[in-house]
């Protein structure tokens, strides 16, 4: 199986941590991101993993992933400038040959859900999306299933025709068939607001008749913006708190949902639900809710602030 | 005169600001760097300014440039792969054409002097220069009566206190760029993978070329520390504020500069440099760089990126 995973984007709504790394490398559970969804994808037999960068993070994931991953083939493909995700996978088109088969999981998307049911899917199935039910279906891409069987697409629909919403991961038996599809979309110019969604390359393939199966995961966790970044680091800590090498803690209280990263010293905290990064120094602080990055000091009632774009404390 | 200003890298030195915005971008006594390097440049009318950008530098770089300088005739080129200060320059070689005069200016220092009469003199081409107390930690010019004679990194045992500040003018600048910059980069990469720019002095001096050694008062704006002091040195003691700045219950003492939107409330500030579209309440603050979009309350919910410090 080959796995594609669109990684381009400045992470704009996770300012201003993004300013300094791309997001799918933000640590949640002081294990990055993109790690928890390859991790979740370990079950199937991964014959490549490829990633969709840009020109600003193709360096660091190009030095990273062969670290991470260096039992997995993993390849780059460059996004030369945002045209939207259905665009960003049309650009693997030479990586997916037909018979091969393709998961695709888009970076703001962590799930619980064993997948290795992928492995001896019924091959009268073309394909799979997964949801998750939701209550505010106004803010999300909709699927409509009839026998679970996907009818139809919808961006940010205004009336409740579905409250099953697409989460970002698909799998196809024959990625081709989507390659083809997100040709004739191409081809079609069939753009929104001057950008290819996906929603227009899957309708394509529900008129050519494709069985694509509407699947629930058990849990979504998005990691789209801080806040939600928050709450999934909190239902994967479930309370407990977590710290990698050489913290070292002083006089300091963690009261649950606290994940610090190596190499942080601190000193009389109290700190809950938050995420400390590497070599930082925080004293005396009392906090919750909060998440502060790498090489970062902190001393309660310092005066010489040296604070960049965008940081907060409210 | 064309001028070409580098501006590729990183700017380490003064994280957490250099992750969203280039160094000379950053704020200062109510204006950027830049602004303030730019001054003396526009006083010798350049028939064009040539700034050398990176890949991540470059849509900041285009957009302020349209918007701050649009009647001035700047040209903008990429160091997509950055090899060092000679591959930055070399970039450039399009722009220069035979007879141009050349003036390159790096981005980590400010100069107060006019330099129209100090180019007249009659020379190859003139290396600007300040006087250190330690010169061992620069790039010192070696001179007889202000001809330079060698350009020695970081040397153990200093022949001058003239350090290099990376402000350099050539009376032929299409030579310089397309022999000796030329020279540096066809003989290959050095044992650090770059191809430095002071390397082609070398060959110029190896010809005889006639190099002065200009000393020039400056301001060091390369790390968080230096830029504070710059901000103290241009305000003088003043305090500059943007537009619709709001100020309550505040003392604001002397040297800083608020950016345009900014609102300070139950605070004491003083020699410090605040940015455009801050909220700051019941902080005292000194020495602080304060960026854009800052909210600083006293609350218990924190979101501080990477490289940020308050001590």
């Amino acid at each position: 199986m080959k796995i594609i995973i669109p990684v381009a984007g400045r992470g704009t709504r996770v300012q201003p941590h993004t300013f300094s790394k791309p997001k799918p490398l933000f640590k949640i559970a002081n294990k990055p991101a993109i790690c928890h969804i390859i991790d979740k994808l370990k079950v199937l037999d991964i014959e490549e993993i490829i990633l969709i960068v840009d020109k600003f993070n193709i360096d660091i994931f190009k030095k990273i992933m062969p670290e991470l991953y260096p039992n997995y083939k993993i390849s780059f493909v460059l996004q030369e400038k945002p045209e939207g995700p259905a665009h960003a996978l049309w650009l693997t088109k030479d990586l997916i040959k037909p018979g091969d088969k393709l998961l695709i999981n888009f970076c703001d998307t962590l799930f619980e859900h064993d997948m290795s049911f992928l492995n001896n899917l019924d091959p009268k199935y073309d394909g799979l999306i997964f949801v998750k039910e939701v209550e505010d279906y106004r803010r999300f891409g909709v699927v409509v299933a009839e026998n679970d069987i996907m009818k139809l697409i919808v961006e940010k629909p205004d009336q409740p025709i579905s409250k099953l919403a697409n989460i970002g991961t698909y799998y196809f038996q024959d990625g081709h068939d989507l390659m083809l599809s997100l040709q004739k979309m191409i081809d079609k110019n069939l753009k929104v607001k001057g950008e290819y969604y996906l929603p227009e390359a899957f309708m394509l393939m529900v008129y050519e008749q494709k069985k694509i199966f509407v699947q629930e995961v058990d849990e979504w966790l998005d990691t789209g913006k801080i806040e939600t970044i928050l709450d999934t680091h909190k239902k994967i800590l479930k309370g407990k708190n977590l710290q990698e090498e050489n913290v070292k803690l002083e006089g300091t209280k963690l009261e649950g949902n606290v994940a610090i990263a190596k190499n942080s010293t601190l000193k009389n905290c109290k700190i809950k639900d938050s995420i400390i990064g590497e070599n930082t120094t925080l004293e005396g602080l009392e906090i919750h809710d909060s998440i502060i990055g790498d090489n970062v000091v902190i001393k309660k009632g310092g005066k010489v602030f040296n604070v960049g774009d965008k940081s907060t404390i409210v | 005169m064309k001028v070409i200003i580098p501006i590729a890298g990183k700017g380490t030195r003064a994280r957490p600001h250099t992750y969203s915005k280039p160094k000379p971008f950053l704020p200062l006594a109510g204006k950027c760097a830049i602004d303030f390097l730019f001054e003396p440049i526009l006083k010798l009318n350049p028939e064009e300014i040539i700034i050398i950008h990176d890949k991540f530098t470059e849509d900041y770089v285009k957009e302020f440039f349209s918007k701050r300088y649009p009647h001035i005739n700047i040209s903008l080129t990429s160091q997509y792969n950055p090899k060092g200060t000679a591959d930055a320059i070399y970039q450039a070689k399009d722009f220069i054409k035979e007879g141009d005069e050349v003036l390159i200016a790096y981005c980590d220092t400010i100069f107060k002097n006019g330099l129209s009469e100090i180019i007249k003199k009659p020379c190859d081409g003139i290396i600007f220069a300040v006087q250190v107390k330690d010169p061992e930690n620069y790039g010192v010019l070696e001179h007889n009566d202000g001809i330079i004679t060698s350009l020695v990194e970081k040397p153990k045992e200093p022949k001058s206190n003239l350090a290099n500040i990376g402000l350099y003018y050539f009376k032929d600048g299409y030579t310089f760029v397309n022999k000796y910059v030329k020279k540096v980069i066809d003989s290959g990469e050095n044992e650090n993978g770059e191809f430095y720019l002071t390397d082609a002095f070398i060959f110029m001096f190896e010809e005889g070329k006639k190099l002065l050694a200009e000393p020039i008062d400056y301001i060091d704006t390369g790390t968080i520390e230096k830029i504070i002091e710059a901000n103290i040195c241009l305000l003088d003691g003043e305090i500059i504020k943007g537009h619709n700045v709001q100020i309550e219950n505040s003392e604001i003492g002397e040297n800083v500069s608020i950016g345009n939107n900014t609102s300070i409330k139950d605070s004491k500030i003083k020699n410090s440099i605040i940015g455009n579209n801050t909220i700051i309440e019941g902080f005292e603050l000194e020495d602080s760089l304060i960026g854009d979009n800052v909210v600083l309350k006293r609350g218990q919910k924190l979101n501080i990126s990477d490289n940020c410090s308050i001590t």
